[in-house]
This record gives structure tokens, sequence and C-alpha cells, in this order.
């Protein structure tokens, strides 16, 4: 079987540096990451990292507010002003990053990005090396940090002049090959894409073969009424919007983690869906 | 460890600045033929370095425009268009026909940048309405998979992973394992980049481009160029490319990857975390240092990775074997493609072991003696072993070891 312990949350706003092994450490780090190492102590609950322990960290964006920050100084004040700690914290792997340098994470490191179904790439990845024997348990850490160039870009594309709302936040949780204490049994997991249009979303969902009673966890706020359509087709249900706002590849652990349905299913707005049944 | 299915390479796709395919890289590998031309992509005024590796944009157009129609390539970035080339071309290369779905590893650090690069450009120069902020549709690796998995006409299981430099051989690590442990038959593993301004003055910014040569493990290096490249290799399960009677071009045999811990953008200046991931390489290959016949080594020409890269070479193959391998950096050539370098040097790996030659390292007039490795000065060779070395930001090292194909019981 592959279990995987209980999913810790994060929303922002929350009091960080409170909450880190070593605030001094993580000063500069982004919320992002700082967000991501006080959900995996959380998670981790005082368990050991070894050599034999993977970490897999999934999330849509890159840390954007400091590569805003890296291209605004730049452009405006010439590439002299470049500065190699915003780039060096604009990297994707930036969260993974903080979480070995703090938490002793030397084995397998791995960072899914590019759409909302990166938290369950990372899933995925843990729970094939943990089932192959590649690690002793994975970590997974699953992110979502917007900032506003993401919300300018989005209202860009779908010329919205209303925006729409978003909420920041992180999970973690662990994954072993045995039951431990809060696990639940995890009974499917998978990605598909087709394409971009609705068709091809439609038919990237039926792929999935979601059981009955599954739950579509996330929608996109601008979601084309072609791609609603076809989520409703294939779930029946989609869970209500979060009023705090929607969080990307976060969106189906949050409805994991507040005891709701048992499978859900995301689908992004470019077209990749994903599915996570527990036990 | 347990797996015991063998993995195959039965094609592959590739473009960088060298040119498209074996038939552009391979002369340029045997005659340490490449390198940094001035960029034209975007500005480069008041950046202290302005050379790098563009792919030929002409002809990627006519390369794609021959396979796929002119309508569903319009909107594409070259990020996306170097993806779509090397995927069809590792495709067709494997004769592929996938029953069901195919999975796809690839890898980026970058994803579609270029793109959001441009309408940012427009945006914060006031001209939002000339930015064409339909470009953002094709900024996410998520959205370059899907136009792919649509043009191909295939359902694909995407997964995008982001290593910093150490993401080619993440994808191709990720993709072999899965193989070999029953998860899959067959599917798709890579990387792809594109050189954009950001990432330009990002590497700028922390002094790690060279406006001279880019001389890996030269006692002068200073630093390397950064380039286009995309890299994908149909990797399959031994019986089901036998099977279907596909071409075998290589075996990959094992895989190792670990992590620093030790800085955010330095290694590990004795290499213990790259020695750890050969070790574990070579365990899954249940292959001895002995065995390898030549290392792409992840070779940045920055002082600090190659000095340390070097150490972890020595730590892990220990000091005679490690003196006496055929060593060199292929990224003089290609330059620094980031998310694709770990996956095009695989490719160069698989090109050497399947038609007998050594790629030279090129620009070494001085070798460090930091560094004393065995640098390969002469392209003749015929190895059976060759390990794929990559160091990232974050500490993440990756390694593939892959050997040349014949039958075994």
């Amino acid at each position: 079987m592959t279990a995987i312990g209980p999913i810790r949350t994060l929303l922002m706003p929350a009091p960080l540096d409170r909450r880190l092994p070593e605030p001094n450490s993580l000063r500069r780090a982004s919320d992002a990451a700082k967000a991501a190492v006080a959900v995996a102590v959380d998670a981790l609950a005082g368990s050991a990292v070894t050599e034999e322990t993977g970490l897999y960290v999934g999330q849509q964006q890159v840390p954007l507010e400091y590569c805003q920050q890296f291209i605004d100084t730049s452009y405006r004040n010439g590439p002299r002003f470049a500065s190699p700690m915003l780039f060096s914290e604009s990297v994707a792997n930036n969260a993974a990053t903080h979480l070995s340098l703090t938490l002793g994470f030397r084995g397998a490191l791995q960072t899914f990005i590019g759409s909302r179904t990166a938290g369950i790439g990372a899933l995925l990845a843990a729970a094939e090396d943990v089932r192959a024997g590649t690690v002793e348990s994975g970590l997974v850490v699953v992110l979502s940090f917007a900032s506003p160039l993401t919300v300018q870009a989005y209202e860009a594309v779908y010329r919205s002049k209303a925006g729409f709302p978003l909420q920041n936040g992180a999970a973690a949780f662990r994954v072993r090959r045995e039951a431990f204490e809060g696990s639940r049994e995890l009974a499917r997991a998978g990605l598909r894409c087709r394409g971009r249009t609705p068709a091809e979303q439609r038919r990237a969902l039926k792929d999935l073969d979601a059981p009955p009673g599954a739950k579509a966890a996330s929608v996109f706020w601008l979601a084309r009424e072609e791609s609603l359509a076809a989520l409703r087709e294939a779930m029946g249900e989609i869970l209500p919007r979060r009023p705090e706002g929607e969080s990307f590849a976060l969106d189906p652990f949050l409805a994991l983690s507040e005891g709701g349905p048992r499978t859900v299913v995301t689908l992004g707005e470019e077209g990749t869906a994903g599915l996570v049944a527990l036990a | 460890m347990g797996g015991t299915r063998r993995v195959v390479v039965t094609g592959f796709g590739f473009v960088s600045a060298l040119g498209f395919g074996p038939e552009d890289h391979e002369p340029a590998l045997r005659e340490g033929r490449g390198g940094p031309a001035p960029i034209t992509r975007f500005p480069t005024e008041g950046f202290k370095t302005r050379q790098g590796g563009q792919c030929d944009e002409g002809r990627l157009e006519r390369e794609l425009r021959a396979r796929f129609p002119a309508a569903a390539l319009r909107g594409l970035g070259v990020d996306s268009r170097m993806l779509v080339y090397a995927a069809s071309r590792a495709i067709d290369d494997a004769r592929l026909r996938p029953p069901s779905v195919l999975p796809v590893v690839i890898g980026t650090t970058l994803e579609g940048f270029w793109q959001g690069e441009q309408w940012y450009e427009s945006h914060s120069r006031g001209a939002p309405d000339r930015a064409r902020p339909r470009r953002l549709l094709q900024m996410t690796s998520g959205a370059q998979l899907a136009t792919l998995a649509g043009l191909l006409g295939l359902p694909l299981e995407p997964e995008v992973v982001s290593n910093a430099c150490a993401t080619g051989v993440s994808a191709i690590g990720r993709l072999f394992r899965r193989i070999r442990h029953g998860g899959c038959d067959a599917g798709l593993a890579g990387g792809y980049d594109t050189l954009t301004r950001f990432i330009q003055l990002g590497f700028d910014s922390l002094g790690a481009l060279t406006s001279k040569v880019c001389a890996p493990f030269d006692r002068a290096r200073s630093g390397f160029f950064l380039g286009d490249a995309a890299a994908v290799l149909a990797l399959e399960e031994l019986e089901s490319a036998r099977r279907r009677g596909a071409p075998i071009r290589a075996e990959i045999v094992g895989y190792g990857e670990s992590a620093d811990g030790h800085h955010p953008t330095h290694p590990h200046p004795e290499g213990e975390g790259l020695a750890r991931a050969i070790r574990l390489a070579l365990g899954s290959a249940g292959a001895g240092p002995g065995d390898i016949d030549y290392v792409n080594a992840h070779g940045t020409a920055t002082p600090a990775n190659d000095a340390a890269e070097a150490k972890g070479l020595l730590r892990a193959l220990g000091d005679d074997i490690a003196r006496r391998v055929p060593v060199s950096s292929t990224k003089a050539l290609t330059g620094h493609t980031l998310g694709a370098a770990g996956a095009i040097e695989q490719c160069f790996c698989v090109l050497a072991l399947e038609r007998g030659f050594l790629p030279v390292q090129a620009n070494l007039a001085d070798p460090d003696p930091a560094c004393p490795l065995a640098f390969v000065r002469d392209p003749r060779g015929a190895p059976r072993t060759a390990m794929n070395t990559s160091l990232g930001f974050g500490g993440a090292n990756g390694v593939v070891l892959a050997r040349r194909w014949e039958e075994r019981a």
C-alpha cells in the first residue's frame, strides 16, 4: 500500500517566523519558502529526515515576487543593478532548496511545476519512489503563492476588470509504504492532458475515470463555460468556490484535508487534469 | 532497489545552437566546433556579457512546417517550438505509436518565460494594449505540453520537473525508474529552455557568464554562455521495444540523485553530494567505477563548479580510475542550456555510445591542476558505458548511466 499522512495546511496570512526552526537563516527567503518550511515541520511531526527521505515539491508558479523585483530593478535602473540575491530566490526549486538547507534533506529532491496538477505530480512521484523502494519515505509539499503580477497576467489574458481572489498557502504530508499514525491509503492518483480545447479537456477528464462521488476540487475562477460544463459532465459536482480565493495546485489538497470528499479532481485552464483518490 | 526490467533508448530528438539532431551535432562534438555568438533576440546594452547560443529559428520554423499546419504553430514561442520539434522527432525516431496514454516527463527551468518577458516589457512600459496578453497563454509548461498533446493528437500523462540545472537528468531519471519498476512501458523524457533577457541578466549578475570562450576545467576558465536547447528521448522497456521491432540506440542502466544541503547557489566544495549521486547511480546499475568509459561532465566552466565536480568524481570513482576515465564538458560548444542541459548531454552520450566516438573537450588550453582528470583530446574511442552528471542550484545532483546497446543474456 501507499499511505499518506495527515495533510497539514497553512493559509496566509500566517505568522511565519514564529513557526520556523531557523528564522534567521530564512530571513531573506520568500514567503513561499518560509511557508514550505513551516508546513513541512508540522507534517514531519518530529520524524527524522535521512538520506532515504525524498522531498517532492509541487507548485504552479515560480516565486514571482522576487522575479518581478529583479526585473523591475534591472529594467528601470539598468543591468548593473540586477540583484544576484533576487535572481537566486526566483528559481523554481527555491522552496526545495530552503527545505533542504533548513531541514537536512540530502536525498531525492524534486520540484514539479507548470499547471495546477503540479501538486498531484509531486504526490505521484513520491508514491512511485516509495513503492519502488528508491526512498524510504517522502515528504510532499504543495505551494500556491501568487504575486500581483499573477493577477495582472490573468486579468490581461481573460480580459477581466474585476480581478479574482487568490488564497496563498501551503500543504504538506508524509508518504510511506505502510500505514502510520493518522495516515490514509492512497487508492489512486493520475494525470492526463489531451490538449487545450474544451473537447480535449473533456476527454482528459474522462481518461481519469473518476469513481462515483468524486468532486471537482478546483475550478479556475475565470474558467470558460465550456470547461465548467466539461467538469460537470465528468464529475457531477463541483465543490463551491472558496470565498477566500483559489489556490491553484493547492486546491485539491485543501479539499482533501478538510474532511471533504475522498476523491478530488482538478482541471487546469490549459487542459491538464489530475485526480487523487484516498481509500 | 528491486526493478529488474531493462530500459532502452529507442529514439531521440534535439536542437541547440549547434543545429538539429545527430547529423549537425556529431561533427561538432567530434571536432570541438561551436561556441557563442552575439545575442540578437533581445537588446544587451549594459550587460557585462552579450553572447549566447541561439538556435536557428528560421530553420526551426521550416522543420516544423514540414510536419504541422502553419495555423497550429501560430502564437507559439521559440520554447514551445523547440519542445514540439524535439518531442515529435523522438517519437518518429522511435517509431512510437502509443496505444493509450504516453507518459511525458519534461524538465524546464524557465517554461515559456520568453513570452511572459515580452508581455511584461510592453506592459511595464505603459503600453498594455500592445502587450498582446495572449502570449501568456503559452507561458506555463502545462500549456506547452497541452499544445504538444494537441499537435501530436496523443493523450499524455504530463509531469514537469524543475530542479535547476539538474532538471534534464531528473526528468530522464524519473522516467527510467518508472519504466524499470513497472509503472509504464514507454514514454518521453527530456528538457527545454530558451535564452531570455531575464536569465541572461540573472547569471550575468551572479558573475557566472563569460565574455570570452567557455573553457571548462581550464585554469583560466571564467564561466559559461547561455544557450537554447530542447532534447527529448524515447525510453522503453526492452521487451516492449523488441516486440514492436523498435530501433534500440542505447540502454539506460542506472540513475542516482542527491542534494548537497550546502548552499543555495554553490555546489559542495568537496563534491560530496555529487559523489553520493554517482555511487547511487553505479549501485542502481550494478556497476563499478571501472566500468565507466566516458563522463559527460556538467562542466560549467565556473571556478567553483569545475573544481567541486572534479573532486566529486575523484571521491566517487577513486583517484586512480577518475584520473584515467575520458571526461569532457560539451557546454563549451552548446553553452549552458539549463533545463535542457542534462537531456541534450544524455543525447550526446547515446550518440557517442552508438557511433563509437568521444566528444572532445573544446577550449582546454591549460588544464587546472585542481581538476586532475583525463580530458578528451581525441574523438577516437568506443565507449561502452557513459556517465552523465548534472549539478544545479540548491545543491541538486543527478547522474545517469547509459550503456552501448548490445544483446546480452
